[in-house]
């Protein structure tokens, strides 16, 4: 098909755009690992418009601790994202024993916090996009979700969510990090895609 | 069966701040059963006289009367049902229902709420990025459509959104049928409501680097 130029209606003024339409292909893995009690993926592919990470964890502690996910810092695991990349972060979560909370704020460094997570043989996932994450001029509005399952114990089942955005640096590294630090490198993975086409 | 496929149908990219408040998409294909719309970027707040205290959505509309085969009727958006939580009111709902003919802005002719993020903050540090999805676009039945996003700015906790949002095409508004609701999606424009007369400088605008962005996905005979 072919795009076409629409006027915008008058009562909204201004400008309407379209662009010509081709499909092509979508999606690409540029980055994933297996890991222990945290990881980091330095120096990511900056040639697509959105990001998705897809990360699952577990450890071997015996209480309930938290998954910390941040960027660009490739210095280590850190639970930190720099106040030059951080914009406000917010999160929420709503379990069974865990209750419903939420927090986070417009200066907040913990970008991802997911808590319940790394329980003693418990699963937990999140998923994320972060869109425009390459730009230099652009903000990077992100939102997660995920779940912490039930495992050896019917407490801590979890539905977690988080939202933000990113100022203006590109994100370029992410570092996932975890409460004890004990988990067993078969337990946690976490991959990246990049979506929606190159820029 | 088929594998994944997702399909860019297309990517449009604002060049330049206060250039662009509307953005349409005309003669979608119909032979895709899921149709994914991803839009993403910065907003400007409404500094028009007056405006401080109102309430700024982006909207969203689909078939309506600006395209080719719909100058009759808008199929109206009933039961349109936003869902958002915030750092205060985690919990917080805006159900927007039975919209349509006669009812009053901001949902009169189909049009669906994309954010519930009123005054933004400062002109350039509001961010938003959707994924929304139309789904059964090729088969005969009334059209659905749902989408997840962020709003997010520095002004108070309580204006930073999580969006979660969904609605239906009413069939049958006012005792009308309304053919329209069932038909595939061929066209579909996002907007941004303003106050007062329009101007560049002052009416909500998108910044350079906004995303508009169409995926579709095959479904039945190409998987998804």
């Amino acid at each position: 098909m072919a795009g076409t130029s629409t006027a915008a209606r008058m009562s909204l003024g201004a400008v309407a755009s379209s662009e010509g339409q081709n499909p092509e292909k979508d999606w690409q893995l540029i980055a994933g690992t297996y890991f222990g009690g945290g990881t980091v993926l330095a120096n990511l592919d900056q040639s697509y418009r959105n990001m998705r990470i897809i990360s699952h964890n577990s450890q071997q502690s015996s209480w309930v601790g938290t998954n910390y996910m941040n960027f660009n810092n490739p210095s280590g695991y850190t639970n930190n994202t720099p106040t030059a990349t951080a914009g406000p972060s917010f999160y929420e979560y709503q379990g069974w024993s865990t209750g419903t909370n939420y927090g986070g704020s417009t200066t907040a460094t913990n970008v991802v916090y997911q808590y319940g997570g790394n329980h003693s043989n418990y699963g937990s996932h999140l998923v994320m996009d972060i869109y425009n994450y390459a730009s230099t001029t652009s903000l990077k509005p992100w939102h997660w979700q995920g779940y912490v399952g039930v495992g050896n114990a019917t407490s801590y089942a979890t539905a977690s969510g988080g939202y933000g955005h990113f100022k203006e640096p590109a994100i370029e590294h992410v570092n996932v990090y975890q409460d004890y630090q004990n988990g067993a490198t078969s337990y946690n993975y976490i991959i990246v895609y990049g979506w929606g086409g190159k820029i | 069966m088929s594998d994944h496929e997702s399909l860019i149908i297309s990517s449009h990219t604002v060049a330049a701040n206060n250039t662009e408040n509307s953005y349409t998409w005309t003669s979608i294909p119909s032979n895709y059963d899921i149709l994914e719309f991803v839009i993403a970027g910065e907003y400007t707040q409404d500094t028009t006289t007056g405006a401080s205290s109102g309430m700024y959505f982006m909207d969203i509309e689909m078939n309506h009367s600006w395209a080719a085969g719909y100058s009759a009727n808008d199929p109206d958006v009933k039961n349109s049902y936003i869902y958002t939580t915030s750092r205060q009111w985690y919990s917080s709902q805006y159900a927007v229902s039975d919209y349509g003919e006669g009812a009053s802005y901001p949902c009169t002719s189909g049009k669906c709420i994309m954010t519930a993020a009123n005054n933004p903050g400062g002109a350039s540090d509001s961010a938003f990025g959707w994924t929304g999805r139309i789904i059964g676009n090729n088969s005969p039945c009334y059209k659905q459509i749902w989408w997840d996003g962020v709003a997010t700015s520095y002004q108070a906790d309580s204006y930073n959104h999580r969006l979660l949002g969904a609605a239906g095409f009413n069939g049958q508004a006012n005792d009308k049928t309304r053919a329209e609701a069932k038909a595939s999606v061929s066209s579909l424009r996002v907007s941004l409501p303003f106050h007062g007369t329009y101007n560049s400088s002052t009416s909500p605008t998108w910044m350079a680097g906004t995303n508009f962005m169409l995926i579709a996905y095959p479904g039945v005979t190409g998987g998804w």
